[in-house]
């Protein structure tokens, strides 16, 4: 209460910048007999040099009746304002200032450090907050005018300023913060380097800078030619509903993207999870066309895609299984996270090489300014993230790690069951950013996971997913600025089998990219921005190796040959508007891929199924030598239509390639599932997509709707042939059948993104089918009808709500609905081998039992005082609180001659957990 | 204190159940259509002991308890390619066999069906397969129990897959041992033995293995199967006959899909059930589903007994007879017995010289035949 007093009371005093200052050598001698204040003040200013100023009204009451003998005027004014609520400040000028209730600042002007500025040890009853003094900073830098360019009389024409906009506390860049002046409207938005640059008419401007979490800035320019401003915000520390930033108010309707969804870790951090930690993808899946086939699965199925459809980035380096644990965590260490967008459609031209999306992992950079630190603990894992500057103001670092103690838990429960088994993980992420200059800047990331499970059984697995990347941020000019990355990424995983010891084996697998591209921003006008950019991907495949364990086991090696590949692609792309209601993007990818040798590629007989008996022959390339070239443009194509000043239609076609795919057979991501090249025999799946949506804001845009629709067609999605067997198969593309793919939905969202409820509704209807195209029986699924993919769930509803008590309580509610996922389920019995067994249905032809689940979480902050040793916070939460058994999966066994069906369910229990966090 | 323990260690317990196993429970579809009643083919050419078996059944309502749906009235043969065909002998149970047939190694055969429908259906023509002996069948004690174990291997590295079909006999006795039995009014010395018998059950399981990824074509010690400890299979004696037949690679394909897809689903990581279709076809129209499949090849046995006395230590299973009880039957009360269900066990004399009456006991405690075996012993015993 005190302090939001404070904060309201700041606005009401008229502050004047001037320091106190213990100047007054001049001492006073004289005699005031019960004389008005006013007379006092004539008679000391008569004999010396002081200057009174103040409001005679406040101080018309006052009657000095004192004698003095060389006393310092301190001394003289504070007896005559002993207990009375007067103040006073004397300066270096001898100007003497009275107030009344307050004291006045006693710091100078911003740009006036260098000048000896101590406050007046005389008057000591000083108590002005930090706060206040920070606030005041704050006006007199945004009061101050900037001068931009060498100063001239000629105002005609256009210039540009340019630079970063950073958080005045941790000197991180804010990305998507909006840089704009009003009348005429005329803006830009950071990028994700918190760059921004806007060229205006020369002359006076008032430039605001607005960004969610943050406080709204402005400077005041003078703008004279080209030049660079830096601008600091400060954080938003006391999220009142009146300080929240509007900026982003507006974004779904007047934003060119569609289908993109951005979520910043406050909002993330504010969702009930299962485990007590922030897990982005299973944020994403509260989103509308986010599935999952099912708990614990992990990947996610954007708008009827597979789960290896979506570009997954980590701070630009490609993540190939974001999952820890059998997909009960994703491998991002919330406190290290910034931000994460998803996009599902309206893919810009600077991506590819995924069909379904792109998820756009950020992770914060390391305090620039001190040393801090933050973590948690949750009855699964604990995590700790340490930040700050390497080089003061120019290199920073930020560093997370998180580890799992479930290995421990296990071994606390004593059952039979578990005995043999394992299961861990720990992951560390962070980044170096460096500052070289104002125009050079480098950024170093890293990403490292780890997984090793054994579950009651004599094999261990384990998989780990590792990246680097560099990048070099270059500006050429206020107008143009270049990035340079070089990127490394590897996925690999091993089995390990010891419990025969003629039979022990090692299996394992690997894949690892190199990549280098060079992407360039050019700011042509306010209403024109042009992108481009190079890139190029070499690919190296360990597709399999199988291996004896152990001296006494016979296994022969079996090691499937190395793959290369090397994807190129070049870029460009405009963003322009029109005209205040229209804005256009259009862009296209221009994509080139060589299937690499050395290999050696098996033919086949003519007019006969792709099958291993029907292999005729085998042809060996030689190293470097190219196997296959596949290539194609990929358009992209954007437009943004404002409707009204709160509602627009948005409509945006892409097409996309894939060289590179995940082949699974089971339905969710498994950790022994492998990923492939394309090759003379796996073509390239190729996605094109339509959208169109209509995005609207209700009453003084509280309240946003938006409708989007979408068609999506697949060519060479693949599937499977019954029982396919893809680990170690030497002749992988017998087992595979080519699908066409076709998916169409829409998208309803509802979204309260303020006030002390907050929360949104969606609900989506949604089909992803599938069609084989072959010609041989074998080959054909569902006698070559349409048939629904695994992922393919029509309808989908979620609800997100919070509810803030006050500043320091929050509840949260959230709830899930979807229709259960297809499943081929068995239609007759028969015996075969002295056994019942199963007939199947079609494949995907009936569905398990629908989805719903409902958690709850409440979250305690610790107190908001700025200054203090760690912050922290509890989250008491219970997932699935309703304890319904969501079907996992439907499977049937065959037991001493039955036939038995099961439905398998994880988190089949509301399951509480109680998280403790903390900052410092 | 303890309290505080135990709640713990059930906070605990919630979270490793609910994240390492979740919860299964029965399932049954609600949309699970009317049967498609489909014709199951079963068909084996035996070339050790030249003899051709094909069983033909339709497929019943999922969860039915009723007896296999047989098709009889077929009319099956046998084909050599390039060669006669032979019909098979219907034995009105839906099996159809044919004995001394003069097969030869390495010569293709398929079979051929036609319903009484009128509907036709073959398979693809099959290579007879050579056989190595079987080398061994061993069995090892472990905590679930006794695992039997086949080992094989072929020198001339082209057998590669394999699969075993057995037969286990064990020997057990009933509660109590009858040597009375009542007839026409009064007790007689009955002249069966119905307290010691052998039950035989054929195997049940697909056990299927390949040496394929291996450099010699060596089986070693494959598990067959697992006695476990709640079984009385080994309370007396116990015989398994093991069966090893060579398959094709597409017949090892198609029994491990089945026995993939039926036996061995459910765990996070399975691949996706589908249908599982073999090597025959409906003539009449290739897309209508026929089950089954057709194999040939040499075959080699072997048997092998464990004596209660060769297990170790600690295996012995307890001999329960839970819910017998022997009642007496006083001599005065004998003419009565014959409204009775039970049986007769033996004489009770008082002092060995008066008799007083006879011991009785319920069918399922005196006769063992009740149990589903035969009080005769196998020539092999």
């Amino acid at each position: 209460m005190n302090l939001l007093f404070r904060i309201s009371s700041i606005c009401l005093i008229s502050v004047i910048s001037i320091s106190s200052f213990g100047q007054q050598k001049e001492l006073i001698a004289d005699n005031f007999t019960a004389i008005k204040f006013e007379q006092f003040v004539i008679q000391v200013e008569s004999k010396t040099s002081f200057r009174f100023f103040y409001k005679p009204l406040l101080l018309d009451t006052v009657v000095v009746n004192l004698r003095v003998e060389n006393q310092s005027i301190a001394d003289v004014l504070t007896q005559i304002f002993i207990g009375t609520d007067f103040h006073f400040v004397i300066d270096q000028s001898n100007y003497i200032f009275i107030t009344k209730g307050r004291e006045i600042a006693g710091s100078l002007p911003d740009d006036f450090f260098g000048i000896s500025s101590q406050g007046n040890k005389t008057i000591s009853t000083f108590d002005i907050s930090d706060y206040e003094k920070k606030e005041k900073k704050r006006n007199q830098i945004e009061n101050k005018l900037y001068n931009i360019g060498a100063r001239t009389n000629n105002l005609q024409g256009t210039a540009t300023v340019a630079g970063f906009v950073r958080s005045t506390l941790s000197g991180e860049p804010i990305i998507g913060a909006a840089v704009f002046i009003e009348n005429p409207m005329i803006g830009v938005a950071t990028d994700a380097y918190g760059y921004y640059s806007i060229s205006l008419q020369k002359g006076r401007h008032e430039l605001k800078i607005k960004s969610v979490g943050m406080k709204t800035g402005q400077r005041q320019i003078m703008l004279y030619g080209d030049g660079k401003l830096d601008i600091d915000i400060d954080e938003d520390v006391t999220p009142l509903k009146e300080v929240i930033v509007e900026a982003d108010r507006d974004v779904r309707v007047t934003s060119m993207q569609m289908g993109v969804e951005k979520l910043d870790i406050k909002t993330m951090k504010q969702m009930p999870s299962a485990l007590g930690e922030v897990d982005v993808l299973k944020v994403m899946l509260s989103l509308p066309g986010v599935q999952t086939v099912g708990e614990g699965a992990n990947g996610i199925n954007v708008r009827g895609g597979a789960t290896n459809q979506n570009l997954i980035l980590f701070n630009d380096a490609t993540i190939y299984n974001p999952s820890h644990l059998f997909g009960f965590f994703s491998t991002f260490n919330p406190d290290v996270l910034k931000s994460v967008e998803l996009y599902k459609s309206g893919i810009n031209a600077d991506y590819g090489g995924r069909l379904s999306s792109v998820l756009d992992v950020k992770s914060r950079e390391g305090n620039l300014k001190k040393f801090s630190g933050s973590g948690g603990i949750s009855p699964i894992t604990g995590r700790l993230t340490l930040e700050g500057p390497i080089i003061k103001e120019r290199t920073s670092f930020i560093v997370g790690f998180r580890s799992t103690y479930s290995d421990w838990l296990l071994k606390q429960v004593n059952s039979k069951e578990f005995e043999n088994s394992t299961a861990s993980f720990y992951d560390i992420n962070g980044n170096i950013s460096h500052k070289i200059n104002d125009k050079n800047n480098l950024y170093a990331s890293f990403y490292l996971s780890k997984d090793r499970f054994k579950l009651n059984s004599d094999t261990a697995y384990s998989y780990s997913d590792r990246n680097a990347s560099l990048k070099w941020r270059h500006n050429f000019s206020n107008k143009l600025f270049g990035v340079f990355t070089a990127g490394f990424s590897k996925y690999n995983y091993d089995i390990l089998s010891d419990k025969n010891p003629v039979n022990a084996f090692t299996l394992d697998f690997a894949v690892k990219q190199l990549n280098a591209k060079a992407d360039f921003n050019y700011f042509v006008s306010p209403k024109s921005t042009i992108s481009a950019g190079i890139s190029t991907t070499h690919y190296t495949l360990w597709p399999g190796n199988q291996q004896p364990n152990g001296e006494q086991s016979i296994v022969a090696q079996d090691k499937l040959e190395q793959e290369q590949g090397l994807e190129s692609a070049i870029y460009v792309g405009e963003n322009y508007d029109v005209n205040p209601r229209l804005s256009l993007y259009i862009g296209a990818r221009y994509s080139l891929y060589q299937y690499l040798g050395p290999k050696k590629v098996y033919t086949y007989a003519d007019n006969l199924p792709l099958e291993e008996r029907n292999t005729i022959d085998s042809v060996q390339y030689k190293q470097g030598e190219v196997i296959t070239t596949y290539y194609g443009l990929e358009p992209r194509f954007s437009l943004r239509y404002s409707l009204h000043k709160n509602s627009s239609l948005k409509f945006s076609y892409n097409r996309m390639r894939q060289y590179i795919q995940m082949l699974s057979n089971t339905t969710a991501v498994a950790p022994t599932d492998i990923w492939k090249l394309s090759d003379p025999y796996i073509q390239p799946q190729i996605g094109d997509q339509i959208s169109l949506g209509y995005y609207k804001n209700i009453g003084r845009k509280q309240l946003e709707t938006s409708a989007e629709v979408y068609y999506k067609l697949t060519q060479n999605a693949l599937d499977f042939k019954g029982g396919a067997k893809l680990l170690l198969n030497h002749q992988i593309e017998t087992d595979i059948v080519n699908a066409n793919g076709k998916a169409y939905g829409i998208e309803l969202m509802l979204k309260k993104p303020y006030g002390k409820l907050n929360g949104w509704i969606t609900y989506t209807y949604s089909r992803s089918l599938l069609q084989t195209r072959n010609t041989y029986s074998s080959e054909i699924i569902n006698r070559g009808e349409y048939y629904p993919s695994n992922y393919d769930k029509p309808h989908s509803a979620n609800f997100i709500g919070n509810y803030k008590f006050n500043r320091r309580v929050n509840f949260s509610l959230n709830m899930n609905y979807s229709t259960g996922r297809p499943l081929t389920i068995p239609l007759a019995q028969y015996e075969l081998s002295g056994s019942k067994r199963v007939y199947y249905s079609d494949r995907n032809k009936y569905r398990i039992p629908d989805y719903f689940r409902m958690d709850i979480s409440l979250n305690f902050e610790g107190n908001h005082k700025i200054k203090k040793l760690a912050h922290s916070s509890w989250t008491f939460a219970i997932y699935n609180l309703t304890g319904r058994n969501n079907a996992y999966s439907v499977f049937f066994v065959s037991k001493d001659g039955k036939i038995e069906g099961y439905k398998l369910s994880i988190f089949a229990e509301p399951i509480p957990t109680i998280t403790y966090n903390f900052r410092f | 204190m303890t309290m505080k323990n135990t709640f713990l260690k059930q906070f605990k317990n919630i979270w490793v159940i609910a994240i390492l196993i979740g919860c299964t429970e029965p399932y049954t579809p609600p949309e699970i259509e009317n049967n498609p009643n489909i014709l199951v083919v079963d068909g084996f050419l035996d070339g050790t002991k030249r003899e051709c078996i094909v069983s033909l059944a339709r497929t019943q309502r999922l969860g039915s308890n009723e007896q296999p749906n047989d098709e009889t009235g077929a009319v099956v043969s046998l084909q050599e390619n390039g060669g006669n065909s032979i019909a098979l002998i219907d034995h009105n149970n839906g099996k159809y066999s044919l004995s001394n047939i003069a097969v030869s190694v390495q010569k293709e055969y398929k079979i051929h069906v036609k319903t009484k429908d009128g509907m036709e259906y073959t398979s693809d023509y099959v290579v007879l397969k050579a056989s190595p002996p079987i080398d061994s069948v061993t069995w090892e004690a472990t905590d679930q129990g006794i695992q039997i174990q086949a080992t094989t291997h072929d020198p001339l590295n082209i057998a590669r897959y394999y699969q075993w079909i057995f037969v286990e006999t064990w020997q057990y006795t009933s509660a109590y041992y009858s040597n009375m039995k009542f007839q026409n009014g009064s007790a007689v010395l009955r002249d069966d033995d119905i307290y010691t018998c052998w039950q035989q059950v054929p195997s049940t399981n697909i056990i299927v293995s390949s040496s394929d990824k291996l450099t010699q074509d060596v089986i070693y010690k494959n598990p067959i199967t697992l006695l476990t400890k709640t079984t009385d299979k080994y309370l007396m004696r116990y015989s398994i006959l093991v069966q090893q037949r060579v398959l094709s690679k597409e017949g090892y394909n198609f029994w491990s899909e089945l026995q993939k897809n039926t036996e061995n689903l459910g765990t996070l990581f399975d691949p996706q059930p589908s249908q599982i279709l073999g090597n025959i076809y409906d003539l009449q129209n290739a897309k209508n589903p026929v089950l089954g499949y057709f194999s040939a090849s040499y075959t080699s046995e072997k048997r092998i007994f464990i004596n209660n006395a060769d297990l170790p230590q600690g295996y012995l299973p307890i001999k329960t007879f839970a819910g017998c009880r022997q009642d007496t039957v006083l001599l005065v009360d004998l003419p009565k017995f014959g409204n009775s269900s039970n049986l007769l066990t033996q004489r009770i004399v008082m002092g060995g010289i008066i008799l007083i009456g006879y011991g009785s006991s319920s069918v399922d405690c005196v006769d063992c035949r009740a149990k589903g075996g035969t009080n005769v012993q196998p020539d092999f015993w």
